[in-house]
């Protein structure tokens, strides 16, 4: 399971960076919350216990930890609003520039 | 007195703003009456002491809760906050008096309660997440503030919000990997149960912090969201916002690495200081010029975490808290002109200053406590690093502060002529410096001056934030 969590937080993260380094304002909004939700995958990985058991600490045997799960749940709703932000940010500058390219913004800047 | 009052009043706030949503006058008015309050609490919390004071929210205690707490430090930044904000609120109020904020946006008044909000928390909380949290929220309201100016702003909010994300990401990665190796998240239990110093977060939290303060290789967003905010959104982004970023770092920094860390701070520190005073003297934009300057006099702060002694650190907090004072005044003044003209390069603003004797009096003061002259502000934390370089034998760096002074000196009686004392304005300007603007240069200009001639409270006060940081890191690994 350790293994799986690995290469998908890795997969995330380099193809996250990967969008960031683009020219295309879109790209790299997506970019941005792609690594942003392999850092949330990398704290799921954080509690898991390698047989996979309930997230609930009255059964018997090993359960994940519950502290996780609550700080990757805020961590989802940050990033997912932060996300939002930059789209619609990105919208607003195509909007008024007619463009998403950001060379062009180097540009405008006097 | 309760410190959760601190978090009640800008939530009370932000409520009536909202209620208030089609009268922007009383919107401010609101804000204004929250700056107060906030400054008041916070005066009422400095004034009870440095012993710490510990709030548990619904009661629930350690280990389970999530505690606030109000060390020496904590006190300091309180303390400058509500007296930043009031005098960014007050200029809000009179621009919005004359109609000159961006009413035609209610959003732009919701940022400031907000703001407010998650500067207390952030500066009060005990728990790493929370800080995560509180700092996201710091971030997202400020980037109200840059994108609802006038010229231009989507790029520069573009600019700060998508590095600023990059940024938290870093941040919660290294809180999450805190949280594996100590399975704890309150900050006393991080750094007591730490035994070796966070080695692989340290870089993380680096990226994440001098992101935030605007430090050299990450400087790039800064002045162009100082030029494009509003004159109340530049006040608070110089004087508290950045300095978010070095207080993350002051506050992590009994768990980072020992000496190579501080070699590391030193060289960063070094590299600040000479970039933004090169980039601040070839400006021709007067709010690009102050922007730079943050980048310059910050790695001062730099220079006393890498001397890393106790009166360093002391020092550099004392410099964190006058160049806060010193450069909230001079966009204060600055903004004043600019919003007479509505342009903020050079060739557009000489002599657009002239007849305007409280801003220039602002400026002067402003740029004199950026050099660090003696019976203002900046002397005291400057002297005290000069003393701490010169006794740890740390000549080139001594050298390079006194430089760096010069140069200071040199781009601010720069900007000064030209604002002040150029030939007379070209066009007839329209419109006076608005009240608000004006009261809030005169308050603040005494108390950069106050401070000048007293240095011995707040001196007090930085020395016992670096003792308590010391001795945190002195407990890393006690558990």
């Amino acid at each position: 399971m350790t293994a799986v969590y690995a290469v998908a937080v890795g997969l995330l993260f380099t193809i996250g960076c990967y969008q960031l380094l683009g020219r295309d304002l879109l790209r790299i909004a997506f970019g941005i919350y792609m690594a942003f939700n392999g850092v949330n995958l990398l704290i799921m990985a954080l509690g898991t216990v390698p047989t996979g058991a309930a997230p609930f600490a009255q059964l018997r045997g090993p359960y994940v930890d519950p502290l996780v799960q609550a700080m990757v749940l805020t961590a989802i709703v940050i990033g997912f609003g932060l996300a939002t932000f930059l789209l619609i940010l990105a919208a607003r500058l195509a909007q008024a520039r007619n463009t998403l390219d950001a060379e062009a913004m180097r540009r405008w800047r006097r | 007195m309760s410190l959760a009052w601190l978090l009640i009043t800008p939530l009370a706030a932000f409520v009536a703003v909202l209620s208030a949503r089609s009268r922007p006058r009383m919107q401010a008015l609101v804000i204004m009456a929250m700056a107060l309050c906030s400054c008041i609490l916070s005066a009422a919390l400095f004034a009870a002491g440095p012993a710490p004071l510990t709030y548990a929210p619904g009661g629930w205690g350690e280990p389970l809760g999530i505690l606030l707490r109000a060390d020496p430090l904590s006190r300091l930044m309180l303390l400058l906050t509500g007296v930043l904000f009031s005098a960014g609120a007050a200029c809000h109020l009179g621009q919005t008096w004359q109609g000159g904020a961006p009413t035609g946006r209610p959003v732009y008044h919701m940022a400031f309660p907000l703001l407010l909000l998650a500067l207390n928390c952030l500066f009060m909380t005990a728990d790493f997440f929370n800080f995560y949290v509180c700092f996201e929220l710091v971030a997202v309201s400020s980037y109200l503030l840059v994108a609802m100016g006038k010229h231009a702003p989507f790029e520069a909010a573009w600019k700060y919000s998508a590095q600023s994300v990059i940024g938290s990401i870093c941040l919660l990665t290294a809180i999450c990997l805190l949280y594996s190796w100590t399975g704890a998240l309150s900050m006393a239990d991080v750094t007591a149960r730490l035994e070796t110093p966070a080695r692989w977060a340290a870089p993380l939290l680096l990226v994440a912090f001098l992101l935030k303060g605007a430090i050299f290789p990450f400087h790039f967003w800064q002045p162009d969201a100082h030029a494009a905010a509003t004159t109340p959104g530049s006040v608070l982004l110089a004087g508290l916002l950045v300095k978010v970023g070095l207080y993350g770092l002051l506050r992590f920094w009994p768990l980072l690495l020992g000496a190579s860390l501080e070699k590391a701070f030193l060289v960063i520190g070094a590299a600040s200081i000479l970039f933004g005073a090169i980039a601040a003297w070839r400006q021709s934009d007067a709010k690009r010029l102050l922007g730079f300057s943050t980048v310059s006099q910050l790695g001062f702060v730099l220079l006393g975490l890498g001397m890393g002694s106790p009166g360093a650190l002391g020092a550099a907090v004392f410099f964190l808290v006058a160049h806060s004072l010193a450069k909230s005044l001079l966009f204060l003044a600055t903004g004043s002109v600019t919003d007479r003209v509505g342009q903020t390069a050079f060739a557009e603003l000489e002599g657009a200053g002239r007849g305007m004797p409280m801003a220039s009096a602002g400026y002067l003061i402003g740029a004199l406590s950026l050099v660090g002259m003696p019976l203002t502000a900046g002397f005291v934390g400057k002297i005290g690093l000069l003393a701490e370089g010169a006794r740890l034998a740390l000549w080139p760096w001594v050298g390079l502060l006194a430089l760096a002074s010069v140069m200071t000196l040199g781009y601010c009686v720069r900007a000064y002529q030209c604002l002040f004392w150029g030939p007379a304005h070209a066009r007839p300007l329209a419109g006076r410096a608005n009240l608000g603007s004006s009261g809030a240069i005169a308050a603040l200009s005494l108390v950069v001056l106050l401070i000048g001639v007293a240095p011995a409270p707040l001196w007090e006060w930085s020395l016992a934030s670096a003792d308590a940081l010391i001795a945190a890191r002195l407990e890393r690994g006690a558990r």
